[in-house]
This record gives structure tokens, sequence and C-alpha cells, in this order.
């Protein structure tokens, strides 16, 4: 009854309040743009000071107001940027803009179950915004975010288009396979993988390819990364290595509905390339090193005549090129009423800077909501769909001896031609040829994914709400290579045992090509339903969530191999049909299945006293069928805790002489983590499979643990929020410690009394992180039209490992004579990833090299960066606007293991190619190439990661056009570092037993430098 | 009042919609090719095929290192040289040649998991099976024990139906070689009499052939630990049972001593030799599984820069090649590759 009347009542009351004022108001008019690009922001909130009456603006930013004639000035804020306040002007127009969110504490952060103020966070809890973003070409979202925050380390593995990444969120603590934080997407948290490694044919490993690509970045709105326990703790089981929550952008723009649609394009190039040796100096390098080694002149001559094949070649030209990329993107974005809508399309070509790579992608997206029944029940759905196809070169990260493609192209003798007269490729002394290889081995992807979800939320109360939410994550992945019949069977092994993980039945067949075909589905289902309650009485405001969720996890892998033409394919002319189908024979790959089930209870209590004190008190309690009947459950709680210095009486009159604001934080908690656990280690498993046709036989395979329980994240911190008094600084300070323990980890089994050498253990032992993150940020200058503020983040990381049972050796080492070596080791007192190796100490008299302490195996600093930091000046300039983002990592070692496996005097010796390095170098053409520190350097480096200029063009005469910019971007830039190779911001993986490494330089693509035009063009 | 009273209904109504949502019991889900092993009655895992773990000799057959290395890169046959920048392979064949292993030497550890793992499947056979298929598990249990306990001089045993967590106990040589004994001394009389197509799979005569290696070096592994080199004392009791077993071996007419020694050795010895009792088979087979690639005999002793290409470029050193008379029948190789008889 109440409402009916209200319903009435309110519409007359403002019917009248409208009346009456209309006698005595003004008429205000303005327009609100962007602080830093002028670009008009539409939907704003325009309100007259002190009173209720308001508008929001039009898609143009503009908006025609009615005031009362004694308003003084609006007050003028919108989604994602601050509030201002302006004054009306005499002329009663307002020309108002707006900063973006950056720092600003009014801003809303989405957080696991539901959204906060920047002003009630209590944990650790990190947001960067659209405008922050690092520009140019990107492929995927860690890209935008790399360096952008404190706390948050990017380590891209390579530069190949889509290649995956390592993120470390406050250090790394997991010893066993991947390093990985939660990504939750829209609320749906996303399973790991989905993308296939190479089975080509290529020798060695391949990393599959960022299972992140699928997103279309300029779809995202937000992106916050959850660091401590108090704030990861809703997502418990998942969130030990931190979470990264994607927030993709809503409908917005008014009932015309908006459209934007943005292109750009990028030109590739090596940042840097090897120094190799020319023909001639070659040739006069190699005659040394064979004098050197003990050939008369004349044999040495003789020596050096076999190997002069009379071309001039530069193998470092023929794999790379210049490459161009284009990206499009159109979207219609709408707001009314209770309705949201925004569509979006994408198209993705982005060109490798080593031939035959690409990743071409296409992104659909619609994010819908509704508001129905009195705006009680909102129905949301966010669904996306993408395609991508990635063409792979053979580039693998464990080549020995060969080399892939960029390890044979760097030792290809340059007196090399690349083809024989005839046409064919031209191959000497067993050595592989890289046209060839690029030529002749094909590989593409094709992964489809489709993400979605659907969310009814009812206010069942003020203040209560009940919201469900299904979701589906789903992943296809095909993977189709050839390995043409005409490469050579003594180089490939092609024809071979293993050479595609199968016996091909024992049968050399050399030269009658081969084909693998992978398939790999991911799926994972996601039912979640929670209460909210939120309610202030008094001074009192609560906020308390509790909920359900479930999510399953499904992956089937099959894979198949064909050999054997029915048209011989020889001649260079010969065409080599690319069709799985052509093929005489096949073998299937024994399939792989694997699920698992979480299960969760959370509940969250924010509690808050008078703006003055906060509370924050999570729980939540896991469920994985991955552990042992009676471990299956863990729980993991979280306490933190806020005071709003400023908010006390005293403190106005002391602390508000300099500060506006003054926070402390503190707060402690427990995670777990399951996901790099198998999904059935617990169990004992038989196979009944037959690996080559025939009746099946049944294999006992696996003695599981059903001890197995989950392993644990203790965090605890505390953090300082300052602000000036006058806003120009904003400073943010956080200690955080964290400690892992139960860690699972895959051991020895006892005795090696088992179906398999290694099982899943909870390891001893203890990893901490520890260590400060800052960010800064100042308006060094405010101007009405030149503005420059900068901002800086800086995090250090001390990290220890403890109570470990046995010494853990990982990092491969590969190359010639290197099977069996490594390089890293896991070893009590020092961090995770410290480097063992014999410390080297020079060459003696003869160019044999000096170890010290008898060549034993020494700790050596770690791949682990100490420090890391990001500096970026923004600059507005009326209508431009220039973005210059440097970062810097140091204290830590990268193992330069391509100079391990090439660049030696023994190499050249044997008609490799080295560097002008080792050709100057007094080495021994017999001097041995183990490893040890002779190939570890400082990996401290500084880089311009990130420049980019736009400009917004006045589109006020423009009809129909809204907004207009164009702008450039450049991507790694310069980059300052002492580092030999190309690159020391490197990530091969050199995992052994699936423990990982860090810290690798193999031959691996090197990271490009890109330049990006674009416009944007809103109407 | 009334809306707290409306609110703590809400509430509860709506924690019930919360409980109402049906639980997981998070029970594993499968997918071929794998299942959940059963657990026999007795609490041990149930066995798999026996062609399975007919396959774990493939362990030993499969390549260049490990057992075999063990066996030949610690004598002067066969040394893998390194070359400069190549073959180092962190030393671990100069390691073997130099005798400087340790347990932390990747051949070693690995030849140790390998065997063991054989030892953990015939031990699912030897203690779970019966009949035949038990006498072939029992069989298969005292080879392995003989490898490793030749190789390491100690053996380790579990009951399969031990927990997996459970460290296995150890057998010294001595108790080892008498375990081994009695194994085949069980199993013998249930085992298939010798008829050629079987020598892949254990036979009466592969069990008497091993006794008979085994009573012959009894009193090597009875041997004072503390004085490994001897002198050794042989007991007349085991030689009369070498000669027992000899014997018995040669009743069976389809073995013969080769008049050419070589026959046992080249490609198509399966249907040349007529001595070998007990052979891996590079194929599939029904009862015995699937064996192993041989390429590694004739790769690993060139090198891939050479025509035709090979892997490792072993060698022999020469006092041991000096040593064969000359003329020697044969041009000796390490490779165990022997051409033909001219």
């Amino acid at each position: 009854m109440l409402q009916r009347l209200q319903r009435v009542i309110l519409p007359v009351l403002m019917l009248m309040a409208s009346l009456a004022g209309q006698a005595q108001n003004k008429t205000v008019t303005g327009r609100v743009t962007d602080a830093r690009d002028n670009a008009p922001i539409a939907g704003a909130s325009v309100v007259v000071k002190g009173s209720k009456t308001g508008t929001t603006t039009n898609a143009d930013g503009s908006f025609t107001l009615s005031a009362p004639a004694n308003a003084l000035s609006l007050v003028i804020s919108s989604v994602g940027y601050g509030t201002i306040e302006v004054a009306i002007g005499s002329n009663n127009k307002v020309q108002a803009s707006l900063a973006s969110e950056t720092g600003s504490m009014t801003d809303v952060v989405v957080v696991g179950y539901g959204t906060r103020r920047v002003k009630d966070l209590t944990g650790s809890v990190a947001r960067v915004g659209d405008r922050d973003f690092n520009k140019g070409q990107i492929a995927t979202p860690d890209q935008m975010l790399q360096g952008r925050t404190p706390g948050v380390l990017v380590t891209p593995a390579s530069g190949e288009p889509g290649a995956a990444a390592t993120i470390n969120i406050r250090g790394t603590g997991s010893i066993s396979g991947a390093q990985e934080p939660l990504y939750v997407v829209d609320g749906v948290p996303l399973q790991q993988g989905g993308t296939l490694g190479s089975a080509s044919g290529a020798e060695g490993g391949t990393t599959p390819k960022n299972p992140l690509m699928f997103l279309n970045p300029s779809d995202i709105e937000s992106i916050t990364v959850l660091k401590d326990a108090s704030a990861a703790a809703i997502y418990g089981s998942r969130g030990a290595n931190g979470v990264i929550i994607i927030t993709t952008k809503a409908g917005r723009g008014g009932k015309k509905g908006q459209f934007d649609f943005n292109a750009n394009t990028s030109i590739a190039q090596t940042a840097r390339r090897y120094d190799l040796l020319s023909s001639e100096d070659f040739l006069v390098g190699a005659k040394k090193a064979n004098i050197d080694g003990g050939a008369d002149p004349l044999g040495a001559q003789e020596a050096v005549k076999a190997i002069d094949f009379g071309a001039n070649t530069d193998w470092q030209d023929q794999i790379f090129r210049t490459a161009i990329s284009n990206n499009y993107g159109l979207n219609w974005s709408y707001s009314n009423k209770g309705t949201t809508a925004r569509l979006s399309g994408s198209y993705d070509n982005q060109n490798g800077i080593i031939k035959n790579t690409s990743l071409e992608r296409m992104t659909a997206r619609a994010n819908l909501g509704q508001k129905l029944l009195n705006n009680k029940l909102k129905l949301e759905t966010n669904l996306t769909y993408s395609n991508s196809k990635n063409s792979y070169a053979p580039i693998t990260n464990n080549a020995g001896f060969q080399g892939s493609l960029l390890g044979v192209a760097l030792k290809a003798n340059p007196t090399a031609p690349v083809y024989n007269p005839d046409g064919s490729f031209f191959t000497s002394d067993g050595q592989r040829n890289a046209v060839q290889m690029l030529n002749y081995f094909t590989d593409n992807d094709n992964v489809n994914r489709f993400l979605g979800n659907f969310s009814a939320e009812y206010q069942i109360a003020k203040g209560l709400s009940y919201k469900a939410v299904l979701g589906l994550d789903q992943v296809e992945s095909e993977r189709i290579s050839f390995a043409d019949p005409r490469l050579p069977d003594g180089v490939y092994g092609i024809g071979d045992i293993g050479v595609f993980g199968v016996q091909i039945n024992g049968s050399a067949n050399a030269g009658n090509g081969r084909t693998t075909k992978q398939n790999l589905t991911s799926t994972s289902q996601l039912f979640e339903q929670y209460l909210t309650f939120d309610k202030s009485f008094g001074k009192h405001a609560l906020n308390a969530v509790a909920g359900f969720s479930y999510q399953n996890f499904e992956t089937k892998y099959t894979g198949k191999a064909g050999w054997g033409l029915n048209t011989a394919v020889g001649k260079p002319s010969d065409v080599f049909v690319k069709d799985f189908n052509n093929f005489k024979n096949y073998i299937d790959f024994v399939p792989g299945y694997s699920s698992n089930e979480l299960q969760s209870v959370f509940g969250r209590v924010n509690y808050t006293f008078a703006d003055k004190y906060y509370l924050t008190a999570t729980v939540r309690s896991d469920g994985s069928s991955k552990f042992g009947a009676n471990n299956k459950y863990g729980t993991f709680p979280a306490l933190a805790a806020k005071w709003d210095v400023m908010e006390e009486g005293w403190a106005k009159n002391t602390l508000g002489k300099l500060f506006g604001t003054f926070a402390l934080r503190a707060n402690y908690g427990r995670l777990g983590s399951q996901d790099n656990l198998g999904a059935y280690a617990a169990l004992n498993l038989q196979q009944v499979y037959s690996v080559r046709g025939g009746t099946p036989i049944t294999r006992f395979i696996q003695q599981g643990n059903p001890d197995l329980k989950w392993e644990e994240v203790t965090t605890s911190g505390i953090g300082v929020d300052l602000t000036s008094k006058n806003g120009r600084f904003g400073l943010t300070f956080d200690y955080y410690d964290n400690m892992r323990e139960n860690m699972l980890f895959f051991a020895p089994t006892p005795g090696g009394f088992a179906p398999t050498s290694y099982w899943w253990i909870n390891l001893p032992g203890k990893v901490t992180n520890k260590g400060v993150e800052l960010s800064l940020n100042v308006k060094a200058i405010d101007g009405p039209k030149f503005k420059w503020d900068l901002n800086y983040n800086m995090t250090t990381v001390n990290n220890s490992i403890t109570g470990l049972p046995i010494q853990i050796n990982t990092g491969e080492v590969s190359g010639q004579g290197l099977t069996g070596s490594f390089a890293q080791v896991l070893s009590n007192g020092s961090p995770i990833f410290s480097w063992y190796l014999p410390v080297f100490q020079g060459f003696d008299g003869n160019g044999i090299g000096r170890y010290e302490n008898n060549s034993q195996n020494a700790i050596s600093g770690s791949a682990l960066p100490k420090y890391f930091a990001g500096l970026t000046n923004n600059f507005t300039y009326g209508r431009w606007y220039l973005s210059v983002f440097v970062n810097a990592i140091t204290g830590h070692y990268v193992y330069n293991n391509t100079a391990n496996a090439f660049f030696l005097k023994g190499s050249l010796k044997n008609a490799r190619n080295v560097t002008y390095d080792v050709f100057n170098s007094n080495e021994n053409p017999f001097n041995g190439n183990g490893p040890s520190t002779r190939f570890l350097e400082k990996g401290d480096f500084l880089r311009l990661s990130n420049l980019n200029l736009s400009y917004s063009f006045d589109v006020s005469r423009l009809k129909g056009v809204r907004s207009l910019s164009a702008y450039f971007s450049g991507q790694n830039l310069a980059l300052w570092s002492r580092y030999s190779g190309i690159d020391p911001e490197v990530n091969v993986d050199k995992s052994i037993n699936g423990i990982p490494s860090r810290g690798f330089d193999y031959t691996q693509f090197p990271r490009p430098r890109l330049l990006t035009f674009g416009v944007n063009v809103g109407f | 009042m009334r809306t707290i009273q409306k609110l703590t209904f809400q509430l509860v109504a709506a924690a019930g919609i919360l409980g109402m949502s049906a639980c997981s019991k998070l029970d594993p889900k499968l997918g071929a090719p794998n299942q959940i092993a059963p657990t026999t009655s007795g609490g041990a895992p149930t066995p798999p095929s026996l062609a399975a773990v007919y396959e774990q000799l493939n362990s030993m057959s499969g390549n260049q290192g490990n057992w075999f290395a063990m066996q030949e890169h610690t004598t002067d046959i066969i040394m893998g040289p390194t070359r400069g920048t190549d073959w180092d392979d962190l030393g671990t064949w100069r390691r073997l040649h130099l005798h400087t292993w340790d347990g932390d030497h990747n051949q070693v550890r690995d030849t140790w998991n390998g065997l063991n793992g054989a030892l953990f499947q015939t031990t699912l056979i030897a203690e779970t099976a019966t009949g035949a298929t038990k006498a072939q598990g029992q069989f298969l249990r005292a080879f392995f024990r003989y490898i490793t306990c030749d190789l390491y001089g100690q053996v380790q045993t579990r009951p399969a139906t031990a927990p997996a967590k459970e460290i296995p106990a150890v057998l010294t040589r001595t108790e080892a070689i008498d375990a081994i004994i009695k194994e085949l001394e069980e199993c013998a009389p249930n085992l298939p009499v010798y008829n050629i197509t079987n020598r892949r799979q254990a036979t009466r005569e592969a069990a008497w052939a091993l006794l008979a290696k085994c009573y012959l070096n009894r009193a090597v592994y009875k041997q004072d630990p503390t004085k490994p080199a001897g002198p050794y004392t042989f007991q007349k009791a085991d030689m009369d049972k070498v000669i027992q077993y000899a014997n018995q071996i040669a009743t069976n007419p389809l073995l013969q001593v080769d008049t050419y020694y070589w026959d046992n050795f080249t490609w198509d010895n399966g249907s040349k030799s007529s001595e070998n009792i007990f052979v891996r088979h590079n194929g599939g087979d029904a009862v015995a599984g699937n064996g192993t690639g041989l390429r590694w005999t004739w790769s690993m002793g060139t090198h891939y820069n050479q025509v035709p290409d090979g892997w490792n470029g072993f060698v022999a050193l020469s006092q041991f090649y000096d040593s064969f008379e000359t003329p020697s029948p044969l041009p000796p190789t390490a490779a165990g590759w022997v051409p033909p008889p001219a």
C-alpha cells in the first residue's frame, strides 16, 4: 500500500517542484569530456549542487539542464571517472573534463561476488582500467597489464603473437606445474589450458599458446588483481597464486545507441639480431680454430676448403621479416531505462616477425542486461565466441644438437646457399637448412572458445538480494601438422622411432611424409548462487555475502599420426598435398581424458563503523574431487581491517593539515591450491589399451596417494593509503609476507617401487615471499590546457625456501653434448629458481675453461627478480595526449642457453657459425661446453615498453560523428641492458619432471619492436 | 519489529534456496582408456595383463643407456668419449667410465627406478595370480631380482598388499640369492616346456638356466660383503645343482649349442639360433607384449655426422680391441652387430 502511494505521490511532487522551479530557472548547457583525450563522455551525471535537479549527458557528451537561477555550480560524475564540481559561468555554459579513475578513491572495484568502493577496500586489490592498459598490438590481456600495477610480474614466454606468459603475483611459491593466477572473466573462473603443444615432428617440446587469446582486448573494461588472502579468500581453493578478475564493458550510451569503430595497423620488426660472422670472417675463424685445434696450416686450409660453399647467406634475413598486422573492431552500445546492451566484434591478423607465423582471430561478444519487476529482477548475460587460428614455425623449447629453427639459422654456415641449382634445398654435413624447415614443416591450429554466463538477481527485500549464475566455458582446439617427405631423414629422424611420440611399427620409411592431428576439448560448467545483504543502521554498515559454488572441468584429448603417400614426392617441383586424409597408414595416440569437480560454500562480511573502521571476514570451504576421500575439503579463512584515520575528529587539525587521505590496513588469511594436481593422483589407475592395435592389454599405470591434501598459502600484510591535502600526490604502500606449505609436488616414489618413478605428495618445507609494494601518483602539472601526471609503481620480492627434505634440480640445459644437464635448483636457504652451476673463472693459457672449487656446482643468484618497477608519464596538451611507459626489472640472472649450445669455439671449428665474441675469444676449440656461470648473465633491464600518442579531433562540425581520434603506439621501443643475447626478458620452459624453471634463453621467438597506427571513430 | 521478522523470514527462505542446491559427492569420473584399478579381496591391486609385465623387460632392451651402459661403459668394452663441445652430457658417460658415479647419477637412478618398477609389477602377478600366470610372474620377479642384485648388491621387496607409501624392505645379496633360487625352484614345475616359439616367454628351461647361473655364482653372492673381491668358496652342492639344471635343459632336443656362435646375434637369430633360451622379441607379441626397437644397438656406435648417420659415436678401448687374437675370427664390435660369416 505504501509503495502504491509512493508511486502516485512521487511523480506529483516532482512535477510540482519542477513547475515551481520553472519560473525562476536558467538553462545551463555544456559538454563533458575525458580529461586525457577530450573524448566525449556519454551518460555522465550532471547535478546542480545541493539539489536533486540533474540530467545525464548525451552521446556527444553534451547536456542541457534547467537549473535554479541561484545555482552556482554543478556536480559532474561518471562511472569510471572521478567527481568534480564546476562553477556555472556567467553565460550559463559549462565545459567539464573528468579524470579517469586511476587512484580515485570514489571508484568501484569488482571483487569476487560483488563490488566495493576503493575507499571501502580492506585488502590488497589493484585495478587497472581501460585508460591505463598497454596499447598497440595486443593479443592477450596480460600484455595490457604488464608493468602497470605493483606486485604483478608478467613474463612472456616469447615474442610470438599470442605467446603464453607467466604471471606471478607477489613472488612465486608454487614449485610444481603452472604458477598462474586464477582468471575470472565476468564472474566465471576460467579453466586452465585449452591449447595444444606441437606434434609437428620438429625435435623438442613446445609451450602451448596463451589460453587468454580468445578475449578481444577492446572489450575489457577493467582488470582487478586480488593480491592477498583477505581479497582472494572468496575464491579460496583457487586463489593461492592470486586472482585476476577481468570485467568486460557493459552497455552504455543512451537510448539512441552508439557505435565505435577502431582500426589499426602494426609494423613489427626484430628489435635486435645476433652479431654473426660474415662468410669471409667465418672462413678465417674456422681456419684459425682448426690450427688452434692442432691442424697444420695446410690441413686447416684443406678443412676450410671443404666447408666453403661459395655463397654469402645471412640466415637471419632468411627467417625474419617485417610483419604487417591489422586489427579492426566495431561495437554498438545501448542503454535505456532497465536495458543495457553491448554488441562487439573484432578481427585481428597478427603476423609474427618469423616467417609463416601468425595469429588470426575473430571475436564476437554480446553483453546484455535487463531489469524487470520494478527493477527488482535483474537478468544479465555475457556471451563471447572466438576463433583463433595460429600458424607456427618449427621452434621448440629443448632441441638438441640439430637445433630448432632459430638455432639452425644461427649456426648455419654462411657460405652455404639456400638452394641447389636444381631448386632443391641445399644441405651439407648433416646440418639442417632453416629455409627448408620453414617450407617443409607446416603446423597450424584452430581454436574455438565459447564463454558465456547467465545470471538472475532478485531483490528479495531492501538490502537483500539473491543471485544465481550459470556459466559455460568450452574450448575446442585442433592442431594439424605436416612434415614434407623431402626433409632429409638423417637430419630430422623422419621415419625414425619416437618422432611423433609413437613408434611407427619399427619400420623406417624414409621420405614418405608425416602428418599428425591432435584434438583437445575442454569444458567447464559453473553454477553459483549467493545472497547479498547490504544495510546501514545508523553508523553501522553491513555488507554480507553467503553462497554456494559448483564447477566441473572435463578435458578430452585424441591424436593420430599418418605416414606414407600414394604419390611419391621427391623432386623440388612435386606437390606435397597437405591433407590429413592423404596418407596410407595411420596410428592413434593414447587418448586422454580428465575430469574433476570443485564444490564450495563461502561467506564474507564487511562491517563498517562510521566510515572509520572497516572489517572484512571471509571464509570459504572447498571440496575437490582430486583428493583422497578423507581430505577432499579444505577451509580457507581470512580477516582484514582498515582504519580511516582522517575520519577521527582529532585528525582534522593534525594530519589533516598535510593529508587528504590517511588510512591504515592490515590483513591475514589462508588460501588453497590444487590446480596443478592431476585429477586422479589419489587413485590406483589401470589402462586398458592396445598401443599398436591388436588385443588391448591392461596396464597398472599408477599407484595413487590417498593421503593427498590441500596445498596452503598463508598471507599477511599491512598497508598505508595516503593522499596529499591538495590531492596532487597519492601514495599506497604495502608490506606483504606469503608462506606456502604442504606443497603438492611430483616426488620420487618410495624406493622407486611403484608403477611410476614419481608420484604426488605434499612436500614438507616452506616457500616464503616477502616484500614491499609502492605506488605513487603525482599530478605534476594540472593546468587548464596542459596536464602532466605520473604514476610510479615498484615491488620488491624476497623469496626463500626452507625445510625441504631434498635438493631438487630443474632447468634443463639443451644443446649438443648437453643431454641430462641442468642449471637450477630448489634448495634450502636460497630463493626459488636459484642457479646451481660450476663457477667459471675464464680460460687458462690453452683456452680451456677454469672453474672454482674443482668444478663443483655452487648457487649463483636466482632467476627470480628482486625488484621491478614501472613508470608512466601522461601528458595532455589540448587535444593531444601522450603516455610514456617504462619498466625495469632487476636483481635476477638469465641463463644464456643459446650461447651455451651454439656460441663456442668448438662450433666454429666444426663449421657452425658463431658471434664475433666467440671469433675474438681465446677459447680452445676442444674446450668443453658443460653448463657453468660462463653462460649466466645479469638480467637487469630498463625498457621503453609502451608509448602512446593520440589526437582527438574536434568533431563539432562533423555531422553524425561523435568522436574521432587517431593514435600511434610503440611497443618495445628501446631496451637498456648488458645482456649479450637479444632480450633478457625470457622464459623458455625448461622444466624437469613438471618442476618449473625460470629465466632461460634458448632460441625462442624473439620479442619484436612494434609500431601501431590507428583510428577510433564514434558515431 | 515487523521488518526484522520479515527480514528474518526472508533470510531463512533464501538460505533454504542455497541449501537445496544439489551437493556433489565429488567422486572422480574417469574416461577411456583409464579406469580405477580394482582392489583384490586381499587388499592388493588387481594385477595387470601378463603382457604388460613382460613389457617391463623393455626398460633393459630399450636404449643404449641405463642397464646396458652400466654393464658396458663401466668396463673397457665401450666408452663414450667427449669431443670438444660434443657428447659431454653432464659427464654421464665419463662418470661411468671413471667409476665416479653415485646415487645422483642419472643412469644409476633411472635404471634403479626401472628395475624396481618391474619388481613392483611382477610382485603383483607373483603374489595375486594363480597357475601358469603366477609361475611366469614369479620367474620374471626372480629374473629382475637377479639383475638388480647383480647391479646394486641389494634388492627391494614389498608385499603386493602394502600401501604405496610404505618404504620397501631391503634384501642383502645373501638374502636375495636365496629368495631368487627359492622362487625359481617353486615356479619351474608350473612353467610350460620350451618349444622355440615360446622362447619370448618364461619356460621351464629358462628357469633352469637362471637357476644354474644362480648356483654357479652363489658363492660370490654369499661372500662376506667386506671382502667382495674374494677369494670365494664354491660349494660342491652348488656345483652339483649347476650340472643338474644344465643337464635338464640338455634333455630338450630343441635346445642345442650353436655350431656357429655368432648365429645367436644375427638379425634373423629367431630362426638361426638354437641356443637362445629366453629372449625379447623385436615386435608385437600376444603373450609377452610389445618389444622395443633395436636401432640403438648400431646407432650408438656411429656419429651423427657419419654416413650412414648415428648417435653417440661410442668407442671401444684399444687395449680391449687388441686383446682379441690375431687373426680374430671377426672384427669385434661393441654394438653386437656382426657381419655374417664370409
